[in-house]
């Protein structure tokens, strides 16, 4: 029995993941006093600006049809080698120089790094055909490899205030991550609605066929994905080693994760070619309303993480029925 | 204009990579990326602003640390706080870094020898029968003296690093000054002693009835 009209239901699955971060709010708020305050606003946007931008490029990534499981160590790895070439330079002895970066190269080292990274994942899938679960796992293995190489091991730090300020700093009142994650919502919101890219994107993800046959060079936008995934993964490690002023080894563990969470809660189809990067960014909220008013609420994080789970599930699980509802 | 533009060399697309190196240059120019430096020059000037461990520790030692042996807390003091309450004990004269859930202290006073043991000396205390001192010969660990003096603020540090370096190089100074004096064939049982060092205490309910102190001095009386 159909109890609403079709476009009320159509209306309802699009805002299904506002709705759920509204009654989070309202739950969290209602449970703890500290919740809903200008301070722990800011925190929450803090915290969720690194998964953020690793969500953004995921969504890029998941909406041609793909996915990255390598977005974790390639932040670790650019987020190593800006911190590396920063602290260090890049001694060079057969020309008795040193080539010592400042903060502006250090940040487009590590962003380099990460779209080269992308850009071989990309290039490795088109290429010789690989499902992107394996090749990504390739890369995971890789990155965090050469992270330990770079690294020895060890964590890189005293990297300075400059630097520092990108994590920690506050500019107008608004933290400086926030900023940044801001900035990448707003152009990749344009690149995906309002640009041929965005259309081929849509196009490629939703049947790749069929958009093979229609003439788009799908493997090149394949690889542009996979690059734009690789440099924002960069932009997540610059804003995690700026922000705890030191390039940890480990960093970024089980991020990729988290980013695919973000975006399958944000209503971004795992088949492909259906979702949006506002989707992304309510995702992200959930995610990060979620830790943040479990934290509060002093909920164990063995808990926690059996929570988390479960959202993932019932959003996964209810994109399935919309899907199905649409076809049907 | 615009089919001179098309043409040869100057078609749009040459013009727009020109304009877009010159666009990079300009901006290269008042943003540059890297500083080339004699490697030479660059090591020296790494080499001086490198912290130095090894010395401040040497500093630390004999400079503070040994001074503040004089003013460390009884260790009777401390055993009777203990007895009464661990965590008041803690919030007393505890000393803690960051959420750790262990106290370090900085103590002093006298005992005398009852065991020296596959080494392990235990200390009967001259003024306590409530609990005896234990010093391991071996390999130190930990961070008891470096946190439990009170004397370093981790804050004065550019890095956890230095800070953690120091605690090092003042556990080798104990292996390397202190334990040959424990170590030496005539501190035999019997063998009364003033001491003083850094002791660290889990978060307990009840008071512990061996203290292992990591020794910054040891004298015999």
């Amino acid at each position: 029995m159909n109890f609403m009209p079709k476009l009320n239901r159509e209306l309802l699955a699009k805002s299904q993941s506002l709705i759920a971060l509204l009654i989070m709010v309202i739950a969290m708020s209602m449970l703890s006093d500290t919740f809903l305050t200008p301070d722990n606003g800011w925190n929450i946007l803090r915290q969720i600006s690194v998964n953020l931008c690793l969500s953004i490029g995921m969504t890029l990534i998941i909406l041609s049809g793909g996915i990255d499981l390598s977005v974790g160590a390639i932040l670790a790895l650019a987020g190593a080698v800006a911190a590396g070439v920063l602290r260090n330079g890049i001694a060079l002895p057969w020309l008795d120089t040193l080539i010592q970066f400042t903060l502006a190269g250090a940040i487009v080292a590590g962003v380099l790094v990460g779209l080269a990274l992308g850009w071989f994942n990309g290039f490795v899938i088109t290429r010789f055909r690989l499902p992107p679960f394996v090749a990504t796992l390739g890369m995971f293995s890789i990155a965090r490899g050469l992270t330990m190489l770079w690294t020895g091991g060890f964590p890189i730090t005293g990297l300075g205030a400059s630097f520092g300020y990108i994590g920690t700093g506050v500019m107008l009142g608004v933290p400086m991550p926030v900023w940044i994650g801001a900035a990448l919502v707003a152009i990749f919101v344009v690149l995906t609605l309002k640009t041929r890219f965005g259309r081929y994107l849509y196009a490629v993800g939703g049947n790749e066929r069929a958009a093979r046959l229609t003439g788009l060079k799908v493997d090149n936008i394949k690889i542009w994905v996979y690059t734009l995934g690789g440099g924002l993964a960069a932009v997540a490690g610059l804003l995690v080693t700026a922000r705890l002023d030191s390039a940890q080894p480990n960093a970024g563990l089980g991020y990729e994760l988290d980013s695919i969470a973000a975006v399958v809660i944000g209503g971004t189809s795992l088949s492909g070619g259906r979702g949006s990067i506002m989707g992304t960014v309510l995702g992200c909220l959930i995610i990060g309303v979620l830790n943040n008013g479990l934290f509060l609420l002093n909920v164990s994080p063995f808990w926690q993480q059996v929570i988390k789970g479960l959202v993932i599930l019932a959003a996964v699980a209810i994109d399935k029925l919309n899907s199905k509802e649409n076809q049907d | 204009m615009s089919s001179l533009l098309s043409q040869g060399p100057l078609s749009i697309p040459f013009v727009r990579w020109v304009a877009a190196a010159l666009c990079l240059a300009v901006l290269l120019y008042f943003v540059p990326l890297v500083h080339f430096t004699p490697l030479q020059q660059a090591q020296d000037k790494i080499a001086q602003a490198k912290f130095d461990a090894v010395k401040y520790a040497d500093d630390f030692w004999h400079g503070p640390l040994l001074a503040e042996t004089e003013n460390a807390l009884k260790i009777e003091e401390l055993i009777s706080a203990l007895q009464a309450s661990p965590k008041k004990a803690a919030e007393r004269y505890g000393k803690r870094l960051g959420l750790s859930s262990s106290s370090s202290y900085f103590i002093r006073g006298t005992g005398t020898i009852i065991s020296k043991q596959d080494d392990v000396i235990s200390i009967a205390l001259t003024n306590s029968d409530s609990a005896k001192v234990v010093i391991e010969l071996g390999p130190v660990f930990g961070n008891a003296i470096r946190d439990g003096s009170g004397l370093l603020d981790i804050s004065q540090f550019s890095n956890t690093q230095e800070f953690n370096a120091i605690s090092s190089e003042i556990n080798m100074k104990v292996e390397q000054l202190v334990f040959p004096v424990l170590d030496d064939p005539e501190m035999l049982p019997g063998t009364v002693l003033r001491f003083a060092g850094g002791i660290e205490l889990p978060d307990a309910d009840t008071a512990p009835l061996k203290l292992n102190l990591i020794p910054v001095v040891v004298a015999r009386l």
